[in-house]
């Protein structure tokens, strides 16, 4: 075996790895050659230097940020949304100006034609309706919002707003009822008594403003409530005004005008 | 009442102080309250049981709250040992102690006594942009001149309302008193309302002011101008129906117009009169 072809396998011969032919025959060869005997130590010399080199441990640190990189990693590659995302943004940069004014005079187009075809079948009398409806909507909205306001003439004005209202609405009762209780007030108080009076043919509301009366202090809204309650000549109001009769402290006018119902009451 | 809320806040200012008058003699004391932002409106709350409330409009940026305790003759049951007589070898030093607070929070300014125990005549110079809310019981009238711009509501029971030289929106009720208000404005387009049940309402408006007046008396008169023209037409009926039945009701309300008719200004005494008038 020639000298050169045996120096490939001299790492092998050194980790001692070769099958025992090879191994043989570098070995007598070692004895014959000393350059392969010079090359075998030179070989030897580098692997002790690489085996002094101490292994690394990676440290915990090293570990636990990788898993973390790998984690934020995680979250940052595109999901499903992003693609969506990314889709939509694509989707824009392909849609040219003019094929957007395309699709938009299109919308019209059908908008226009649908409310025309409908046009025809629902008649004007309905529309009306429909629009009466939502501008009844709208002052009602106007009148809650505005019985909120501090100002008591912004008040008396959604009061007021309820006369525009062609329906007795559950809410806008419950809300003028609430004002006539509690309204600090008078003539926002008052105003109230007086929109509630148009529906007091209703014997809920009679209930409610006779229950009123027992609630208020000032003898100005009592008498109006006395006066609008004598008018629906509801012969039980009779208990209710002597029981008011039998209270201390009341007002002078007060007692009058009792007296006075009771009589028209009779 | 929102504001009292507020009233906790690092910029409020209280002032409270008692006062101590020799009988027979009037206590008179003056503060003059700083505002929080001077140059911009605000708002007076005034609440008190007995006694008078003068506001009037002034060039000035600070509120200047004066009160003066009436004599003690005519407000107090007299305690047997400090009538004319005093005990042997003693006089009378003081008497009618009464708190006054004055409250500031953001050009709000509160004033409250406890007059309960003791009348208290108060004048109260304002800037003339402040809203005004008035409230007395008993023992004198609310007094208003000057005001601009602002909302004013006064309530009172025995007292009159006084206002003169101010701008709609007004919201003023008493019940024994009247209500005579002057305005120098009806521009704004909220509605002014009026309630009295003993006394009158007398409305003076200005000449280009244009106004829809709404008027009642149950057991008096309504008195107008020539320049206000009365909606003559036949009265309002009020239909409504339940369940096949008609009821119909004939509005109690009289209707006239100032100029082009304008926001609603309600006056409604039960025996008192009503006037509308409109400035030469």
């Amino acid at each position: 075996m020639e000298k050169k072809d045996l120096k490939p396998y001299l790492m092998e011969f050194l980790r001692e790895e070769l099958d025992e032919e090879t191994k043989i025959a570098i070995q007598s060869q070692l004895k014959v050659d000393p350059a392969l005997q010079e090359e075998l130590d030179e070989l030897k010399e580098v692997f002790g230097e690489l085996n002094k080199i101490p292994s690394h441990k990676p440290d915990i640190a090293l570990k636990e940020n990788f898993q973390k990189m790998m984690e934020e990693n995680t979250i940052q590659s595109p999901g499903l949304f992003s693609n969506i995302q990314h889709w939509i943004n694509n989707f824009q940069i392909t849609i040219s100006f003019k094929q957007m004014a395309y699709a938009v005079v299109l919308l019209l187009v059908g908008f226009f034609f649908g409310y025309n075809q409908n046009k025809g079948t629902v008649n004007a009398g309905e529309r009306n309706q429909q629009l009466s409806m939502e501008i009844e909507e709208l002052r009602k909205n106007m009148m809650l919002t505005l019985l909120e306001q501090p100002s008591a003439s912004e008040r008396i004005k959604a009061v007021n707003i309820s006369y525009d209202l062609e329906e007795a609405d559950p809410k806008v009762i419950e809300a003028l009822f609430f004002t006539l209780n509690n309204d600090k007030n008078s003539n926002v108080r008052l105003a109230a008594l007086e929109a509630l009076t148009r529906y007091s043919f209703n014997k809920k509301i009679r209930n409610g403003l006779t229950e009123s009366l027992r609630h208020q202090d000032k003898p100005l809204i009592q008498i109006a409530l006395i006066d609008v309650l004598t008018e629906m000549h509801d012969k039980s109001l009779k208990k209710e005004f002597k029981d008011l009769l039998q209270q201390d402290e009341l007002d002078a006018d007060v007692k009058e005008k009792i007296n006075e119902s009771l009589e028209i009451l009779m | 009442m929102k504001y009292i809320l507020k009233i906790n806040s690092l910029f409020t200012l209280i002032m409270l102080f008692a006062i101590t008058a020799f009988s027979q003699e009037i206590s008179k004391k003056s503060v003059i309250v700083p505002l929080s932002k001077p140059g911009e409106a605000g708002k007076l709350y005034v609440e008190i049981h007995n006694g008078s409330i003068k506001v009037s409009g002034y060039e000035g940026k600070e509120v200047i709250v004066v009160s003066k305790s009436k004599s003690l003759e005519s407000h107090h049951n007299k305690d047997k040992n400090s009538e004319d007589n005093p005990p042997e070898g003693m006089r009378v030093v003081g008497n009618n102690a009464y708190a006054l607070d004055i409250i500031e929070n953001e050009n709000k300014i509160k004033v409250d006594t406890d007059s309960h125990y003791s009348s208290i005549d108060l004048e109260i110079q304002v800037p003339h942009n402040f809203a005004l809310y008035l409230e007395n019981h008993r023992d004198g009238d609310i007094e208003v001149d000057n005001i601009k711009g602002v909302e004013i509501n006064a309530e009172s029971h025995q007292g009159s309302i006084l206002l003169t030289n101010v701008t709609s929106p007004i919201v003023a009720d008493t019940h024994h008193g009247d209500i005579i208000v002057t305005f120098s404005d009806v521009s704004s387009e909220n509605p002014s309302a009026f309630n009295s049940y003993n006394g009158n309402i007398d409305l003076t408006f200005p000449k280009k002011g244009n106004a829809t007046v709404k008027t009642k008396s149950e057991r008096g008169n309504i008195y107008t101008d020539m320049a206000v023209s009365v909606n003559d037409s036949e009265p309002k009926v009020i239909t409504k129906s339940k369940n096949g039945t008609n009821y119909y009701s004939v509005e109690k309300w009289n209707y006239g117009k100032i100029n082009s008719g304008g926001p609603e200004f309600s006056a409604a005494t039960s025996k008192g009169n009503v006037y509308i008038r409109v400035q030469k």
